[in-house]
Parts: structure tokens; sequence; C-alpha cells
């Protein structure tokens, strides 16, 4: 047996034995490189079949490609927008977040030193990147509650499963936005 | 040489071990099998037993979880027994239509759970959609398979004014009211007097903003003062449809009992209730194929719009659903916002913030209950799918969108599952929740009694 016939012998192996265990399995090198969080074992299909669905999503352009894939959902979480701009937290009006019903959400936006930041422009927008589909509603930032908090109206999610959630944020000139990911319990 | 068999076998392990820690993880005793196909696959072993995660969403799909019909502001008469009854009546009179035969019940016929098992329907002429329930349907925010309407009262102004169905307008309508003694009082004790309708040349007998030219032009030669003193009218009768709609609720299934006996772990209730296939059916249901992602809730439907790659019917125009709906519901003289509604427009959040654009939209249709689905054949919204067997080939397949793009994507069910999704189909069959004579014409009740 020479050194390249047991090369490709290897590689029909690890092959077969790869389309063996499964289609959803069979995505999994993808999705592994498309995320920096992956949980060790993938249990459903939804979390599988995320990257490549992503780029179709309607709303969703310029969704950043990297994104992670939360075992449980980022939605207590403060956090800084991609370009470190603006601190974020949000705070749904029930909890858990509720299924098929429509409700509000504060958001609260400081810049990066900390300070409340009033009189922004916020786009909300929504989706199930594995589904390829929006939110059923269009939410929108009715009021600014002052102290950098922001009354949003009309959050309404119709699916269980992974959901992302992304403001963008326009203050004082400067641009930047936040992705959220959450988990929608069935 | 040796070297490269060492990497092969650790190439090896490492797969194998990668497969069996990814099956580890299942939450229930499962075993690997072979189907034909040689695909791997997980079988649960015992059909009647739920991890307590499948037991919560069990639970969120039975009628308990149902919460009390919240008052429907839009309507105030909603919730009154005389409307109620008027609503009743007219419900199953067929002569409020063009030509003396169509009621409400000639489409939503009480014995076929309110569908009239027809692929289109059969007015005083031929629907190009397939006729709903109206079990239920008081927890719609949106009704129609395009949501073109955002109340029940408002939905049962369109089957009176459409040409296919009771086919005729609302002068006519709102003059049989006036002229019918036991009407005009039922009507006056609800909603104040009628006034004097006889001068023809101000209320002609025939007038409304429909696709009859005559009429439409007799509407259009009224005064606005006129046509306000019929829109009132004509849309009180919608609210005592409504008002007789919304005791139409559905009753404990055979899969409610089910879950009820899975949460209080009965096990020999369990086995009585349901077959070894029918729960494997419920496993697949909320499993692997997912059906919960949209026939979620007790009334299974999330009320929401979904493009699900149904083949259009070849005969009928383009039919975009949704985004088309959306347009006319909001546009709808009778909306939530509008004069006619009671409501207080700060409670119209579903009209104000639904989507109105994007393509997951595009030829989407609302999610319909699957209460009482084995009776309600057809199905989809042109009744294209003639029975559940296809309904769930289709959905195993899931085509391509002829229009826009579905939303699904197969499943790779093999034939066990597709039956045992089925048969569990088949449990969710209730009688509605209401006393028998509101499931009877009032008319047949009337005769009879005299
Ligand atoms: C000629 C048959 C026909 C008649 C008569 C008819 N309907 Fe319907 N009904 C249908 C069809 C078809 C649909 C679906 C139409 C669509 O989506 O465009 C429907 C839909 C409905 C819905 C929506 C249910 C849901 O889940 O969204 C309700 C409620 C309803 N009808 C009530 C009524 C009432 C009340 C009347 C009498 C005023 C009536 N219908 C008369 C055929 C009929
Ligand atoms: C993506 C959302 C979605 C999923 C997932 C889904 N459905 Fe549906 N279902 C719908 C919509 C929307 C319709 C109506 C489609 C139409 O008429 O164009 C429908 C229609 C049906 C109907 C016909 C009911 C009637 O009255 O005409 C049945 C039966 C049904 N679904 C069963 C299932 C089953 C079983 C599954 C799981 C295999 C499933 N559905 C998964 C959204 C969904
Ligand atoms: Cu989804």
């Amino acid at each position: 047996m020479t050194k390249k016939t047991v090369k490709q012998l290897t590689l029909s192996i690890i092959f077969l034995l790869l389309s063996a265990c499964s289609g959803d399995q069979g995505d999994q090198g993808q999705a592994t490189q498309a995320s920096n969080q992956m949980p060790a074992t993938a249990n459903s299909m939804d979390e599988m079949n995320m990257e490549t669905s992503m780029n179709a999503m309607p709303g969703m352009t310029g969704m950043p490609h990297t994104m992670t894939m939360p075992e449980t959902d980022e939605l207590g979480q403060s956090r800084s927008t991609d370009n470190g701009l603006f601190q974020v937290s949000i705070e749904p009006a029930i909890d858990p977040l509720p299924l098929s019903r429509m409700h509000g959400w504060v958001l609260s936006l400081a810049d990066a030193a900390g300070a409340p930041v009033d009189g922004a422009v916020i786009l909300v927008e929504g989706g199930m990147p594995a589904h390829n589909h929006g939110m059923p509603t269009s939410p929108q930032v009715t009021g600014n509650l002052g102290e950098g908090r922001y009354q949003i109206e009309g959050v309404q999610f119709q699916m269980p499963g992974h959901w992302v959630m992304t403001f963008k944020i326009s203050a004082d000139g400067q641009l930047d936005s936040v992705t959220y990911n959450l988990m929608l319990q069935p | 040489m040796n070297r490269t068999i060492i990497y092969l076998l650790i190439v090896i392990a490492a797969v194998l071990g990668f497969v069996f820690t990814a099956n580890d993880t299942q939450e229930n005793a499962e075993i690997l099998v072979e189907n034909q196909s040689d695909v791997v696959m997980q079988v649960k072993l015992d059909p009647h037993e739920w991890s307590s995660k499948e037991l919560g969403i069990l639970q969120s799909l039975s009628l308990e979880s149902l919460p009390a019909l919240p008052p429907d502001a839009s309507n105030f008469v909603a919730d009154n027994s005389i409307a109620s009854n008027f609503g009743h009546q007219l419900f199953f009179d067929a002569r409020l239509s063009s030509n003396g035969e169509v009621s409400c019940a000639s489409c939503h016929k009480p014995e076929l759970k309110f569908t009239d098992g027809l692929p289109r329907s059969l007015g005083v002429g031929v629907t190009p959609r397939k006729s709903m329930t109206i079990i239920g349907t008081a927890y719609s925010p949106w009704l129609f398979w395009d949501g073109r309407k955002d109340s029940q009262w408002s939905q049962a102004l369109g089957p009176l004014e459409n040409p296919e169905e009771h086919g005729a307008n609302r002068n006519f309508y709102v003059h049989i009211i006036a002229n019918d003694a036991s009407y005009r009082g039922q009507y006056e004790s609800l909603f104040g007097e009628i006034p004097d309708l006889s001068d023809a040349i101000r209320f002609p007998p025939s007038a409304g903003p429909v696709s009859d030219p005559e009429a439409n032009a007799a509407w259009d030669s009224m005064a606005p003062e006129d046509k306000e003193v019929i829109n009132k009218i004509f849309v009180n009768l919608g609210k005592s449809i409504a008002a007789y709609e919304r005791l139409l609720m559905p009753g404990n299934s055979r899969f409610d009992d089910y879950v009820e006996s899975a949460l209080s772990n009965n096990r020999q209730q369990q086995e009585e209730l349901f077959t070894e296939s029918e729960a494997r059916g419920l496993d697949v249901f909320i499993g692997k194929a997912q059906c919960i992602n949209c026939h979620n809730g007790p009334l299974l439907t999330n009320n929401a719009f979904h493009n699900t790659g149904i083949p259009p019917a070849l005969d009928l125009p383009p039919d975009f659903g949704r985004i088309e709906g959306v347009y006319m519901v909001k546009e709808d003289p009778f909306n939530c916002l509008g004069e006619y509604s009671d409501e207080d427009q700060e409670q119209c959040e579903d009209l104000i913030y639904t989507r109105t654009e994007g393509q997951e939209i595009i030829a989407a249709f609302k999610t319909p209950t699957l209460r009482n689905v084995a009776e309600t054949s057809p199905y989809m919204h042109s009744g294209q799918i003639p029975n559940l067997t296809e309904v769930i080939r289709h959905y195993n397949a899931a085509p391509l969108a002829v229009r826009g793009h579905s939303e699904l994507a197969t499943i790779d069910l093999t034939t066990e599952e597709m039956r045992a999704l089925e048969d569990f189909l088949h449990t969710l069959s209730s009688p509605v929740d209401v006393s028998a004579e509101y499931l009877e014409s009032p008319w047949q009740q009337l005769l009879s009694e005299e």
C-alpha cells in the first residue's frame, strides 16, 4: 500500500462515517465555523440550519455572520454595541418572554462611559434565522422615558425557538448596533 | 506507514466518539434503529413517557391553558344574551341573501364543525377560498385566511356584501330588519330606535359599496348622513352575529384528557385514552416534525401568517394572501381604529403594529386551528389538499412555494411516523362547548314550538 492510497482510504472512511451519522449532523462543520460559542452538541434542527439561512433572511441584511448560538438567551445582559459606542440593556414587560402575545420592552441606552443617552433614534428588527422570517409585527420606539430609557411597543414572537433582535442606534451623529440572541420557550 | 494507520484509527475513534456522545444527551431512553433507508434515527422506547420539558409543552397545548375569553372592547354587546340570540337567528336566516337561499350556516354548518366540507364554498356564487371553522375564533386577532378583518363583528359584514356569498348589500339587509316586527323589536331593545327608513329615495331598497353597479350607484347617490344611519345599523347586525359566534368554543378532546392523565402520571388512563400510535404521533407533532412552531397554544394556532408552499389552485387568479389582506384591514372603515368600533384606540395594537411588508408575508396564510381537524376536510386556503394523509406528505416533502418563499424544511418522517401523526390529529376532535340549541337553526325550533 502506498501512502497515497492510505490517505484516500482514510478520507473515504471519514466521509462515509460522517454521512452515516444523519443529515443534520452533516452541517455541524459549517455551523461551528460560523459561531464562537457553539454548544458541544446541537440538539435541534433550528440551531443547525442557522448559518446557511442567515443571508436570505428578510430585513436582516447587515447581520453579522459570526453570531453566537446560546443555550440560554442573552436577554438579561447589558451589552456593548458592535463598535463599542453604546451600552444597551433590555427589559421586556412580560417575563418569561411570551409566545404570540404583544407586549412592550424598555431599552436602556448609555454611552461607553456609562452616561445615559437621551434623544437617540432606535430601529428594532427581529427574526428567526433558522426559518427565514422576521417578526409578525414592526415594533416601534414610542417614547423616550428619560435617563436613557426608551419605550418600545409592538414586540411579538409567533414561534418558539432561537430569535435574534437587532437594535440600530443613532445618537449624537454616531451609528452603532447590537444584536441579542433570545430563546423563546414553547 | 505506521503513522498513517495510527492517524486513521484516531480519526475513526474520534468520529465514533462524536456519534455516541451526540446521542447521550437525549433526555429519554432511546435506541438507535436503522430503517430501510439506513438513516440512523431515534425511537422512544415508551411512547407514554414524557420528559418534564415535554410535559410542559403538552400542558401549553391543552384546553386547560386557554385563558378566560377576554372582553371584546370593540363590541359593547359582545356578551349580551339578547344580542347572541338575535345573532343566532341572523346566522341561520337565508332571507339575508340576494337569492333567499344563503345564510352564514350554508357554509358554516354546525354538524361539520362550522365548515362545509367543500374545497371552495357555494353561496350565490363560488368562493375562491375554503370555508373556515368559527369555533374559537373569538380568540383570533385576525379573521379570514389573509387576516383582512380584525374583529368578529367586522368579519361578519364581509360575506353579507360579497357577491359570491350572500350577494346583497347593506341597505337590503337593513330594510329586512326594519320591516320584520320581531327583528325590529330585538334590534331596538339592544341599540335603540331605528329611524324611519320608508323614503325610498333617501334609503334605496338596494344600495351599498358593492360590485353590483346598480346598488353601487344607489349608494353613491345617498347623503352622507343617511349612509351613516345605514352603516350604524349594518354594523350592529355584525356585532349581534359576533355575540352569537363568541359562544362557540371547543370542548375537551381526547387529547386534552390524555394531557391531564400524563400530567398526573396516571399511566393506566394514558393507555386507555391513547393508542401507542397516537402517543407516538403526538411525540412527532411536538418533536421531530416541529408542527408546534406554528400550531401552538391551546387552539393549536399562533394566529400568525406563514407561507407553507401550498400549491395554488390552478383555475384561480393569483392569491397573495397576507400581503394583500394587511392592506385591506388597514384601510377598512370597520377596523379597530375606525369610528364604528367601540374600542379605545389605544387597544388596537394588533392593527397598529402588524407587519405590512417583507417577503415572508407574500402568499402567507393564517395558521388554522387544528382542533376538530379530522372532521373538516378538505384542507388549506383553497381546499387544495383532500385529506390528512396528503397534508402530512406535503409537510414531509416541503415543496418550494410557487409564490413567495415557503418556510418549511423537509422532515424525513418514516411511514410509521406519518401514520402516527395522522392518528394523533384524530384525537383533537370534540363537541362544541355550548348548549345544544345554539347548534341548530333557531328557525326550526321556532317552527316546532308553534
Ligand atoms: C358562501 C359561503 C359562505 C357564507 C355564506 C359565509 N361564509 Fe364565512 N367563510 C367562508 C369562506 C370561504 C371563508 C374564508 C374566506 C377567505 O379567507 O377569504 C370564511 C371565513 C369566515 C370566518 C373566519 C374564520 C377565521 O378563522 O378567520 C368567519 C368568522 C366566518 N366566515 C363567519 C361567517 C358569518 C358570520 C357569515 C354570515 C354573515 C358567513 N361566514 C357566511 C364561506 C362563507
Ligand atoms: C410554518 C408554520 C407551520 C408549521 C411548522 C406547520 N403548519 Fe400546518 N399550517 C400552517 C398554515 C399557515 C396553514 C394554512 C396554509 C394554507 O392554507 O396555505 C396550515 C394548515 C394545516 C392544516 C390544514 C388545516 C385546515 O383546516 O385546512 C393541517 C392539517 C396542518 N396544517 C397540520 C400540520 C402538521 C401536522 C404540521 C407538522 C408536520 C404542521 N401543520 C406544521 C402553518 C404551519
Ligand atoms: Cu420560525
